[in-house]
């Protein structure tokens, strides 16, 4: 990396941080802190949801998603703008109306102590290994490139993150994420037009994002109706709406976003915004994913993406072994781009005759370079038996590292590490602010004073980040990373969403009905996620339903009094 | 350990649309039609 990058990366880094921190300094009581006073106009809330959402995965991964998978990867999102519609309907007045600070006191006011309890323990299990994932995702990545030393890495990113988080709260954390987001847009619309010109200025656009589409990569919405398959139009629906009505729903994370608005109005429209701008975002995230495809069409991609691991393999003995499938990868990739130019001459003529000819011969290349990619992972795996062989996640950023002129780079960087914390700031405050309120204050220290509770989220805040610092030194990737920190939202949030379904609609039933419920549901979860291959995003859907269907027939045989106070 | 209370505004509209019922039809409406193009490019780039 140049100086320049450097100066970009550190001036936007410590200007976010600085400013948040002073601008955000002397939070007072408990109020503030974990409800910012509840002050925020829409468009704050709104952005914050979106920053809370959009990690350094987001932006890593996704692309890489894309380049692999195609498009259909944004019909995870279709579910999301319905589920903020029924929050808005729902969720948003009772948790205005009762005045809670997490989600889960609502839990003891509908049912007792102990449903709070485990409401609140699945979300502090979950969110707190996957915090440790949003700072380990994009310092792996990025050590792994750039040379820099993981824990240092770690280490870096999630203090950054604690020093204002602690310091102000979640004021500190709307306020950086403003900043934060403008930086992910700016970056993501400059990455998107800066890729756009690396294009073969000779070939038609529509024709390569022809070539894109016919080797389908386009394929945006996609109509099989398969269980087992993780994208399509009603997983995206359904399961997508599970998934978003639970992790914004039930997630204090994002719960303690809107309840942040200074009126009912204003958490309402932060949540539509999310809803209307969340899939064009998407997008373009993915379309840049497309587009580095077709640079790729062109220029020849590496054997291997993350090349800093290519680099290690040619100093074992193995080398020749991986010398000689990079120079039959180099030899296909010749074929393929003569025949990819004549594919493009063909589809603007219009000659379909010869454009299907010739698509199956860049297919069939295709596949043979494929397979060279997956020999080389295998001599990889031999070579350097701790190594990462999933190269997806370091499409993007490899692709920033040896084309982008400097000073984008830096900003690119500023761009990733911007989400990182963006996210991370608003878990390590809900996790801090359920350890104070549904654990500490509920269950070892009540009638204490507010600066008493004020110190002890502090504290809990702080002791959360270093957990989660603790944990991104030992994760290891899972598939990819972005699809990691969904599996395990998608393991817990559908046990937590029926607990509030049947809260909210089904008023007869009792806490412990629904706790033993849950209870089950959670291990049923556990065993279609080990033991079947249902796709993840329908266990919100079996875990919501299950606990729901028990709830109802366990509540039978339960004698206790059902609570009166509902919403 | 105190709270203030937000402003309670069930019943108010939102700005610009005569109901929160309008504003909900938007946000579905625009989930429909980005749907419908992006299976338009689907059909067409394919």
């Amino acid at each position: 990396m140049s100086p320049i990058d450097w100066i970009v990366l550190g001036g936007t880094l410590a200007f976010i941080v600085i400013y948040g921190v002073w601008k955000t300094r002397g939070a007072k009581n408990i109020q503030g802190y974990l409800l910012g006073d509840q002050n925020m106009p829409w468009w704050t809330i709104g952005l914050s949801i979106m920053a809370t959402q959009a990690s350094a995965i987001t932006f890593l991964s996704t692309p890489g998603q894309a380049f692999d998978d195609g498009m259909r990867f944004i019909q995870f999102y279709f579910g999301l703008p319905i589920a903020m519609v029924v929050l808005s309907i729902t969720f948003v007045p009772i948790f205005h109306r009762l005045k809670v600070f997490t989600a889960y006191e609502y839990l003891e006011t509908r049912f007792d102590l102990k449903t709070r309890l485990l409401g609140a323990a699945l979300f502090l299990v979950q969110r707190g290994l996957a915090a440790g994932i949003t700072i380990y995702a994009p310092s792996i990545v990025l050590t792994s490139l750039l040379g820099w030393n993981l824990a240092a890495t770690n280490i870096f990113i999630g203090t950054l993150v604690i020093v204002y988080t602690v310091s102000g709260g979640t004021k500190a954390v709307s306020q950086t994420q403003k900043h934060q987001m403008a930086i992910m847009f700016g970056g993501i619309i400059l990455a998107g037009i800066m890729v756009l010109t690396y294009l073969p200025k000779d070939i038609g656009f529509i024709s390569a994002l022809k070539v894109a589409g016919k080797m389908d990569r386009l394929n945006i919405v996609t109509f099989n109706f398969d269980i087992n398959d993780r994208y399509n139009i009603w997983s995206g629906l359904l399961g997508g709406f599970f998934l978003a009505l639970s992790y914004f729903g039930t997630d204090q994370s994002q719960v303690q976003r809107y309840l942040t608005g200074r009126s009912i109005t204003e958490s309402r429209l932060g949540l539509l915004m999310n809803g209307m701008l969340k899939i064009p975002f998407q997008f373009i995230i993915l379309f840049i994913g497309v587009l580095i495809f077709l640079f790729y069409q062109f220029n020849r991609p590496p054997l291997f993406f993350n090349e800093a691991v290519q680099t290690k393999v040619y100093q074992t003995e193995f080398s020749e072994e991986y010398k000689q499938l990079d120079k039959q990868h180099q030899e296909i990739f010749n074929q393929k781009k003569v025949k990819i130019i004549d594919w493009t001459s063909a589809l603007e003529e219009n000659d379909e005759e010869r454009s299907a000819a010739i698509g199956a011969e860049v297919k069939a290349l295709e596949r043979d370079m494929k397979s060279l990619e997956k020999d080389a992972e295998v001599v990889i795996g031999k070579a350097l038996p701790n190594a990462e062989t999933q190269d997806r996640d370091y499409v993007f950023i490899s692709f920033i590292m040896k084309y982008m002129p400097k000073g984008i780079i830096g900003l690119l960087l500023a761009m990733i590490l911007s989400a990182a914390m963006s996210s991370t700031s608003s878990e390590l405050n809900a996790l801090g602010s359920t350890t104070t309120v549904d654990i500490y204050r509920r269950n070892f220290a009540r009638d204490k004073s507010d600066l008493h509770y004020l110190q002890a989220s502090r504290w809990f805040t702080f002791a959360w980040g270093v957990f989660a610092i603790s944990f991104a030194a030992f994760a290891g990737l899972l598939e990819n990373l972005i699809q990691a920190v969904n599996i395990l939202g998608s393991l817990f949030y559908g046990t937590i969403l029926g607990i509030f379904v049947v809260a909210f609609y089904v008023k007869w039933i009792n806490g412990t009905a629904v706790f033993i419920a849950a209870i089950i549901a959670e291990l049923f979860v556990l065993y279609c996620f080990f033991f079947t291959d249902i796709a993840y995003l329908n266990f919100n859907l079996i875990g919501c339903a299950v606990v729901v269907f028990f709830s109802i027939v366990i509540q039978k045989f339960v004698k206790n009094p059902i609570k009166t106070e509902s919403p | 350990m105190n709270k203030t209370s937000p402003v309670s505004d069930d019943s108010d509209k939102p700005p610009l649309f005569k109901s929160w019922n309008a504003l909900y039809a938007i946000v579905v409406g625009q989930l429909v039609l980005a749907i419908f193009l992006f299976y338009l490019i689907t059909a067409y780039f394919s």
